[in-house]
């Protein structure tokens, strides 16, 4: 008989649909792998030797919490890039991948929010860091036909209710679909207008076109938006867990300090991989993008072909397909999964009814496709 | 002056004096636990494999099997516990993590968890953080730190879910006597505890001391969730390298913490910690025999220098008393620093109560002790004058 203590501690979190919902654990290994949400690609030499060397010269040892200076630069490098102003080295904290930044981000930057609001169609990262500690959750409806964006009239209405912290993904992880400039300019207004905050997951964002918008570029955001990623994505760092935040100052020495009460610091081969990473990130995702474009446009052929409805997306890597009706999506997703390939299911983001496939090579979305002819 | 310890928060007291410590090109670091030794070899060489040849492996979230089924391996040949790999064991990154994770787990709004005081700061932040109220307990220096079963049980209400217990107990370097963890069980049994333990210091005893984890005694395991790591035994810090182990019903919950916290470990740590545990340990067990040279240079030093100090009976610390000088802890810590570049740990930062304590590690060469020890006795010296 189990003591009635852990029975009490086990019912109150299966109780607790949030922090129950599904994980997206991989599913599978090698190029069938279609569930990842950033492309899988081969570790650079130079990279994986660099990081040797930092372990011979030493970098065993504990490391600043929030992260090792130069690769903090790097991010905020990389975070200019994407035109967001005023977010420093000095609130910019390496984590351990992006789920570690999902729970900083709204656990401790939205500390003191009793309330937050969620895309109906989300990454079920963000229903589980949630679910850690309550909160009350409100669902920003989605544009099914526009590639599952929240709807700007949906997010006015979680404003106007009173709630003072959203949580958005521009590119969504679902569809890959993309806020454009006057969108990210009207929630930047929303927000300022409403004295509201959000949490902006951008990780996909290197995947999207040369237009793509970072909310943290609008004037004002780096006190009110806390913008997170995965680093350098692309690079073949997904499997060393390795993720930013940048936020205000003011809400920085929360997220510093629990980083240090979870953590102490981040892996040093992590950090030293995507510093090395970083120094090579433009060309590489330059040609990786080129390559995924093309590899997408055929297969969005391909699914047209097959009958297959292709939700709209803004990157090069994502494919997100439905079918009309979750029984259909059934039989799609038992084909996929008889040719050994791995996807990620719809329900497990709030779209039933559809699948993700994320392209890691030219080949592998056009083998999956050839599967649901 | 100990109300500078209570207003600041222990680790940012600690984190203070780091980075003063930092400035100083010829500190000598007896603070932080942080082993002076680099990884070994073999350890560094599986992370470069790792690095060439899988890195594009996927890091499920409970780590990868061969690592679970290493540390079952593990728990079961040192700590004598029976896991499944499968179902009873989660990797974490370190054995902060691992920490955070068992007390956010277990731990709900108002739940009080008892720990034994001086502790390491990080469990009441973390209960603080899942909304639970540590109670502390006092140990007696007088008799080397002993958690007293009957002080537990006298803290016992009927708000408390959890007895939290370290040992070998940082700062106070005292273990927690087989006799004694039987009865705290005891006590964790008849008001429905749960036991959170905290291995991290296993294999470093001394003096015919030895470790028994909780979960390893009859009725333990059902009860108890229990945390290691590779950081102190293989000087492995920054690799964030550590454990949890638990019955499989509590795991289930601790493996949707993991998920929701941090998801799956670095695939390059695990493949190192798998070579830690499964290669040749020679170079851990050399580290260990020089722990324990350190400590006797530590502790003849300290005798010579007439300083009292609890018996450290396991651990990479000592805890010295300073009562003599009337100084807080943290003012005597921070002169010491400021003057002769020596850095400790002044005890406040880990409990108040122990606010007369200064904690020192032997995670230096000898000759950097004995400097060490040599300069913060020339401070002392000039107080006492």
């Amino acid at each position: 008989m189990p003591a009635s203590t852990v029975h009490a501690i086990v019912e109150r979190h299966r109780g607790n649909s949030m922090l129950s919902a599904p994980y997206l654990s991989p599913a599978a290994s090698g190029p069938r792998d279609l569930s990842t949400d950033q492309p899988i690609a081969p570790i650079d030499p130079a990279v994986a030797a660099a990081v040797t060397q930092a372990l011979l010269d030493g970098q065993t040892h504990y490391v600043d919490v929030p992260g090792i200076g130069p690769l903090r630069e790097a991010l905020v490098a990389h975070l200019e890039g994407l035109g967001a102003k005023g977010y420093a080295v000095a609130s910019t904290a390496v984590t351990a991948g992006i789920q570690e930044s999902r729970f900083l981000s709204l656990q401790v930057v939205g500390e003191g929010f009793d309330d937050v609001a969620i895309p109906a169609v989300v990454h079920p990262g963000a229903r589980q860091a949630i679910g850690l500690r309550a909160k009350t959750v409100h669902t920003i409806p989605v544009d099914t036909v526009g590639g599952m964006l929240p709807t700007l009239d949906g997010l006015r209405q979680v404003l106007d209710a009173g709630c003072k912290l959203v949580y958005l993904e521009s590119p969504v992880r679902f569809t890959g679909a993309t806020f454009d400039g006057a969108a990210v300019q009207q929630i930047a207004d929303m927000l300022t207008a409403a004295d509201a905050y959000a949490i902006w997951d951008q990780g996909l964002s290197p995947w999207a076109g040369d237009d793509y918008v970072s909310l943290g570029a609008s004037a004002g955001m780096a006190e009110r938006a806390t913008l997170i990623g995965e680093a350098f994505p692309g690079s073949g760092l997904e499997s060393l867990g390795i993720g930013y935040l940048a936020t205000s100052e003011a809400r920085f020495a929360g997220v510093a300090k629990i980083k240090q009460v979870m953590a102490i610091c981040t892996s040093t081969p992590s950090q030293f991989a995507a510093l090395a990473a970083s120094e090579r990130f433009g060309a590489r995702r330059s040609d990786l993008r080129a390559s995924l474009a093309s590899a997408r446009s055929s297969a969005v052929r391909a699914a047209g072909d097959a009958s297959l409805q292709v939700v709209d997306g803004d990157t090069v890597h994502i494919l997100a397909l439905g079918t009309g009706n979750t029984a259909s999506a059934s039989t799609l997703a038992r084909a996929l999964a008889d040719g050994g390939f791995g996807f990620a299911a719809g329900d497990a983001f709030g779209a039933p009814g559809f699948v993700r496939l994320t392209a890691s090579s030219a080949d592998s979305l056009a083998a999956a496709l050839d599967t649901l002819r | 002056m100990a109300e500078n310890t209570k207003a600041k928060r222990g680790t940012d007291i600690l984190y203070s004096l780091i980075a003063e410590a930092r400035g100083y090109s010829d500190v000598i670091i007896l603070g932080r636990g942080d082993p002076d030794f680099d990884t070994p070899a073999n350890i560094i060489e599986a992370g470069r494999k790792t690095l060439e040849e899988r890195a594009g492996e996927p890091a499920p979230s409970a780590g990868i099997l061969p690592l679970r089924k290493a540390i079952a391996e593990r728990v079961k040949r040192v700590n004598g516990i029976d896991v499944d790999p499968e179902t009873e064991v989660v990797i974490t990154n370190g054995g902060q993590e691992a920490l955070f994770l068992m007390v956010i787990a277990t731990v709900g709004p108002g739940d009080e968890v008892i720990i034994p005081e001086p502790n390491y700061n990080t469990y009441k932040d973390a209960i603080a953080f899942a909304g639970g109220v540590s109670v502390g307990v006092s140990t007696d220096p007088k008799q080397a730190f002993r958690v007293d079963p009957e002080r537990i049980r006298e803290a016992v209400t009927p708000r408390t879910k959890a007895l939290l217990l370290v040992s070998p107990n940082n700062p106070a370097a005292s273990v927690i006597s087989r006799d004694d963890q039987m009865a705290l069980l005891r006590i964790a049994e008849e008001h429905d505890l749960v036991i959170i333990a905290d291995d991290i210091y296993d294999l470093l005893t001394y003096d015919g001391h030895e470790h028994t984890s909780p979960a390893s005694l009859p009725g333990g395991k059902a009860r108890t969730l229990t945390l290691n790591a590779l950081s102190k035994t293989y000087a492995m810090t920054g690799w964030r390298a550590g454990w949890i182990i638990g019955p499989a019903d509590l795991m289930v919950e601790v493996r949707k913490h993991k998920e929701g916290v941090s998801g799956g470990c670095s695939i390059v740590t695990q493949y190192a910690a798998l070579e830690a545990l499964t290669g040749p340990q020679e170079a851990m067990e050399e580290m260990r025999s020089t722990y324990v040279r350190r400590r006797q240079v530590v502790l003849e030093i300290l005798d010579a220098m007439k300083l009292p100090y609890g018996e450290p009976q396991g651990g990479q610390f000592v805890f010295v008393d300073i009562a003599t000088t009337g100084m807080s802890s943290l003012d005597l810590s921070q002169k010491i620093l400021t003057e002769q570049h020596v850095l400790a740990y002044p005890g406040g930062a880990f409990s108040e109560s122990m606010n007369n304590f200064l904690r020192m590690t032997f995670l230096q060469p000898e000759e950097k002790l004995r400097e060490g020890l040599t300069k913060m006795k020339r401070v002392m010296d000039e107080v006492l004058a």
